[in-house]
C-alpha cells in the first residue's frame, strides 16, 4: 500500500468518525447549520445591495463581483470544513500533550495533526449557497463554461486553500516556542475576511504586500481574477509557486517545530 | 537478544521559577530566571526481548520521561538508545509499526464514540488486513471480557473499561515492544488484577517485550522478574526484583523505600 493511498484511505476514517461524532450530539449538529445559514444570508444580502447599486469596484461589474463573493463563500466552506477546527485547536494539544499519542502513530504527524477533524455542519449551506452564486453570476457574465476555464478555476480554488492552510497554520506553530500565543492567532484569523471583496478595492500598495508579502489576496482574487483574463502571466506563476512554496516551507517548520515539543503532564 | 539498548540517557528542561502573589507575575513579564531540570540524569540498562521490565520509581523521578524518549515522543538531551534497533526520536515508520505505549492518564480513543471505531481507525494507520484485524480484535475481547461494552460510547465507560480499550486499541498491530506507563492508575482491585494477568498472557503467548511502569507494588511483584529503579533522574538499582529484599527481613517495598532515602542521602551529600 503506498503511502499517499494509505493516507488517503485513513482520512477517509478521518471524516467517517468525525461525521459519526457529530450526529452523537443532534442539536449541535442542526444549530451549526443553522448559524452558518444566517452567515451565509448576511454575505449574499451584502453581495446582493453592492449588486443593486450598480457600483464598478476596480474594473468590475457587478456581476463580476458576486462572482468574486460566490468564490469567497465556496472558499469558506472548504476552509471550515477541512482546517478551521484543526488548526484551532493545535495550541491546547500541545497545551495539553495530546501530541504524544499522535507522534507514535506510523502517519505524517502534520497530517494527523492538521487534518484530523472534518467538519460537516457548517460548511454544507455555504457550499450549496457558494457554487449557486458562482453558478448564477457566471452565466450572467456570460463566460464560457468551457473545460478550460473549470479546469484552471477549480485548480486555483485548490491552489488557495493549499496557502489558506499554510498561511493559518504559521501563528499555530510558535506555541511550540512561546506555548500560548491566542493573540497572534486571532489576528492572523482575521485576515480571511481580507477576501470578502475583491482585492482591487485597496490601493496599489496594499494589493502588492496582500499579493506578495502576506499573500491572504492569493486565496480568493486568482480564481476569479483567471476568469477574467486580468490574471498577467507574472501573477499566475505566482499563483503557483506561492502555495505550493509556502507548503514546503511551513512542513519544514512543523518538523522542527515537533522537534522542540517538550510534551506535558510528567 | 538485546531488544532495547540505553547508554547515559538524559534529559534537560529549562524553566523558570515563579515565586506566589501577583508582584512576582509582573516580576516574571520583564525578568526570568532560568533554571534547569534534571529529569532524566544519565541513566543506562538494555532489556532482552521477551522480558517483562517493572521500571520503579517516586513521582518526578523521569520513569515517564523515560519512556517518552524510548517512544520517540522527546528528542533527549544527550546519550544513545535503540529500541528494536532503531533510534526513537528519529520516528522512522518502521520503528512505530513494530512498537506500543499505552499510559494511564492519556487517552488515544475517541470519546464520543464506541471503542470500535478507534479500534477500526488504527486498522488502517497500522495497515493491518480484515482477517488480522478481527481475528486479534476478537481475541482481545474476549480475554477482557468487553464484548458488552463495544455498543456504548468510551466517555461513558468507567475507568477500568476504559483501560481494557486502550490496551485493545494499543495491540490492534500486535507490537513486538509495548511500553505501558501506568496501566492499572485509579484502577479498583478487581480491574488491576484483570489487567495484570492480561499482560502476563500477552507477554507468554506472544513474546512481546513490555517496560511498565506502576505505583503498585503488586503490579510489578506479580509480573515482572527484574527490575529497575530511578531516583531523581539516576539509576540507583537493576537487578532481580527479589534480591532486592534478600538479606533482610523487610518487605521489597521497604526495602526500596530504604533505596530511595539513601540516594537521596547521597546526592545531598554529592552537593
Amino acid at each position: 500500500m503506498s503511502e499517499i493511498r494509505k493516507h488517503l484511505r485513513v482520512y477517509g476514517m478521518f471524516a467517517k468518525t468525525s461525521l459519526m461524532q457529530q450526529l452523537e450530539y443532534r442539536a449541535n449538529f442542526i444549530i451549526g447549520i443553522i448559524t452558518e445559514c444566517a452567515w451565509l444570508c448576511t454575505k449574499l444580502l451584502y453581495a446582493f445591495i453592492v449588486h443593486r447599486t450598480g457600483v464598478e469596484i476596480g474594473g468590475l461589474s457587478p456581476d463580476q463581483i458576486t462572482l468574486f463573493v460566490g468564490t469567497f463563500i465556496l472558499l469558506t466552506a472548504l476552509y471550515t470544513g477541512i482546517f478551521m477546527n484543526n488548526l484551532g485547536s493545535i495550541p491546547w494539544r500541545v497545551r495539553r500533550g495530546d501530541l504524544d499519542l499522535m507522534l507514535v502513530k506510523p502517519i505524517s504527524t502534520q497530517f494527523h495533526l492538521t487534518m484530523r477533524e472534518v467538519e460537516f455542519a457548517t460548511p454544507i449551506p455555504n457550499i450549496i449557497g457558494g457554487v449557486i452564486t458562482v453558478a448564477v453570476s457566471w452565466s450572467r457574465i456570460g463566460l464560457e463554461a468551457g473545460f478550460v476555464n473549470i479546469v484552471a478555476y477549480i485548480l486555483l480554488i485548490l491552489l488557495g486553500i493549499t496557502l489558506a492552510y499554510s498561511f493559518f497554520l504559521v501563528p499555530c506553530l510558535l506555541t511550540f516556542w512561546t506555548v500560548k500565543v491566542r493573540a497572534l492567532v486571532e489576528i492572523v484569523y482575521n485576515c480571511w475576511d481580507f477576501n470578502s471583496m475583491p482585492m482591487q478595492i485597496y490601493g496599489k500598495w496594499i494589493q502588492r504586500l496582500g499579493v506578495f508579502l502576506f499573500p491572504v489576496f492569493v486565496i480568493a482574487n486568482f480564481p476569479v481574477m483567471a476568469l477574467f483574463n486580468s490574471l498577467s502571466p507574472f501573477y499566475l506563476i505566482w499563483g503557483l509557486i506561492a502555495p505550493i512554496g509556502l507548503f514546503i516551507i511551513v512542513s519544514k517548520m512543523f518538523n522542527s517545530a515537533i522537534k522542540k515539543y517538550s510534551s506535558a503532564g510528567g | 537478544m538485546q531488544i532495547i539498548k540505553v547508554e547515559n540517557l538524559k534529559k534537560h528542561y529549562d524553566y523558570y521559577q515563579k515565586d506566589q502573589g501577583l508582584k512576582n507575575s509582573f516580576k516574571n513579564m520583564v525578568k526570568r530566571k532560568k533554571l534547569k531540570k534534571e529529569a532524566v540524569n544519565g541513566i543506562t540498562f538494555n532489556v532482552n526481548a521477551g522480558e517483562i521490565v517493572g521500571f520503579i520509581g517516586p513521582n518526578g523521578a523521569g520513569k515517564t520521561t523515560t519512556l517518552k524518549m524510548l517512544s520517540g515522543i522527546l528528542y533527549p538531551t544527550s546519550g544513545i538508545a535503540t529500541v528494536g534497533g532503531y533510534i526513537p526520536w528519529e520516528r522512522k515508520k518502521a520503528f512505530k509499526m513494530g512498537f506500543s505505549i499505552v499510559m494511564g492518564q492519556k487517552t488515544q480513543l475517541n470519546w464520543d464514540l464506541p471503542a470500535v471505531e478507534s479500534f477500526n481507525l488504527n486498522k488502517y494507520i497500522y495497515e493491518v488486513d480484515d482477517t488480522e484485524f478481527k481475528r486479534t480484535v476478537d481475541e482481545l475481547i474476549e480475554i477482557l471480557e468487553v464484548e458488552p461494552l463495544l455498543k456504548t460510547q468510551v466517555r461513558r465507560l468507567s475507568l477500568g473499561e476504559r483501560m481494557k480499550m486502550e490496551l485493545i486499541a494499543a495491540l490492534v498491530h500486535r507490537p513486538k515492544i509495548i511500553f505501558l506507563d501506568e496501566p492499572t492508575i485509579g484502577l479498583d482491585f478487581i480491574s488491576q488484577k484483570t489487567i495484570r494477568e492480561f499482560i502476563r498472557r500477552y507477554n507468554e503467548e506472544t513474546g512481546a517485550t513490555i517496560l511498565l511502569t506502576s505505583h503498585y507494588m503488586n503490579d510489578i511483584e506479580s509480573l515482572c522478574k527484574r527490575a529497575i529503579i530511578i531516583n531523581d533522574g539516576l539509576l540507583i538499582y537493576d537487578g532481580n526484583l527479589a534480591d532486592i529484599a534478600a538479606n533482610s527481613d523487610a518487605s521489597i517495598e521497604e526495602a526500596i523505600e530504604k533505596m530511595y532515602n539513601n540516594a537521596e542521602s547521597e546526592s545531598i551529600e554529592r552537593r
